[in-house]
């Protein structure tokens, strides 16, 4: 009996985490991937990593962090790989609605597919660090001492990293403004 | 207010940091707060966009009838191509000079389909070019007989009132 509540609390813990988490480290894989399906497969990989570790670890355990550092040592192997970079090197088409959890707000609407696009475009035209410093700063609003915790830098770094990315995007967007 | 703040300040103190000198010139300078503000439009804007789905890496591909008209004058020119080149090579052929060797054989091969040959197959005497006598008697006939020319055919009395008397009755 104690057994099936212990398999029971750790299903209903895994999916407490994935409806809390999943979204999250999915459109972090998209940001530091660039190929949405094969952020959809790292976002999966990292799940399945999940589903493992939920049942050592309590549910006070630091899932965040963890999750986003699975995600990123998963997104770090992928971009490693020699296969990896011939596969980014194809074109590839997909469907944009496929991704999309939801339809716009008006505001997101005021932003046109074109500006979308471009600043997709400069984001990924930023270093893989720049990425993820920003990623995690802008996108996931940590602090910046808590990313320079999860990406074993000093805070200073991790300014210098960010204003660089944002300083470089700006200039380069400064023509439509 | 000599100086305007750099980018670097104005994202410190959109990061809480800087300086209260910073600050007391952002609150005083119209300049710098338009651009603090605009830094912070930018911002919001990055961060709105890139919680959203990512774009297409790349457009989607042509229609099928555009391709069908970029292919239209590649074939046209194509086929334009190899008539060309056929072209050149039949008038080269047909103006290249015979060999005398070759031209030899060719005559030779001709003279022999219009001479030779119909002497072969078709054995018997041209009548254009031949003569009958005017007067045919079987001594005649008789003789042409003997010298493997004329057929031998009896003389018919009733054809001919000047057919002479067979010969060949008085043999036995």
């Amino acid at each position: 009996m104690g057994d099936y509540e212990s398999v029971l609390n750790e299903q209903n813990l895994y999916e407490e985490l994935y409806r809390a988490h999943h979204a999250r480290v999915a459109q972090l894989c998209r940001l530091w991937l660039h190929d949405p399906h094969e952020a959809e497969e790292v976002a999966q990989e990292v799940f399945l990593k999940l589903l493992q570790a939920s049942k050592v670890h309590d549910p006070s355990f630091a899932w965040k962090a963890w999750l986003t550092r699975v995600a990123l040592n998963a997104c770090r192997d992928r971009r490693r790989s020699s296969w990896w970079k011939w596969w980014r090197e194809k074109p590839m088409n997909f469907e944009e609605e496929q991704f999309s959890s939801r339809n716009p707000t008006p505001e997101e609407e005021t932003v046109s597919r074109e500006e979308r696009e471009r600043i997709w475009g400069l984001f990924r035209g930023l270093s893989p660090r720049q990425q993820e410093v920003f990623a995690l700063r802008y996108v996931e609003e940590w602090s910046v001492e808590e990313v320079a915790q999860m990406l074993d830098l000093t805070p200073g770094s991790v300014k210098r990293h960010l204003f660089r990315a944002v300083r470089h995007l700006r200039k380069s967007l400064g023509g439509r403004r | 207010m000599s100086r305007h703040l750099r980018d670097e300040i104005l994202w410190l103190l959109h990061e809480g940091e800087g300086t209260s000198a910073d600050r007391a010139h952002i609150e005083a300078c119209s300049s710098c707060i338009t651009r603090y503000q605009q830094l912070v439009r930018d911002l919001k804007v990055f961060r709105q966009v890139l919680r959203e789905a990512p774009p297409p890496l790349q457009a989607a591909p042509q229609p099928r009838r555009k391709l069908q008209i970029r292919w239209v004058p590649a074939a046209a020119v194509m086929v334009a191509t190899l008539l060309l080149v056929w072209g050149q090579e039949w008038l080269r052929v047909l103006t290249l000079p015979v060999p005398p060797a070759e031209a030899r054989r060719n005559q030779e091969i001709a003279q022999f389909l219009t001479k030779e040959l119909p002497l072969v197959l078709f054995s018997t005497p041209d009548l254009s070019t031949g003569k009958l006598p005017a007067r045919t008697t079987n001594f005649a006939y008789l003789q042409a007989a003997l010298d493997g020319g004329w057929p031998s055919e009896p003389c018919d009395p009733a054809r001919t009132a000047e057919c002479e008397p067979d010969p060949f009755s008085l043999i036995p």
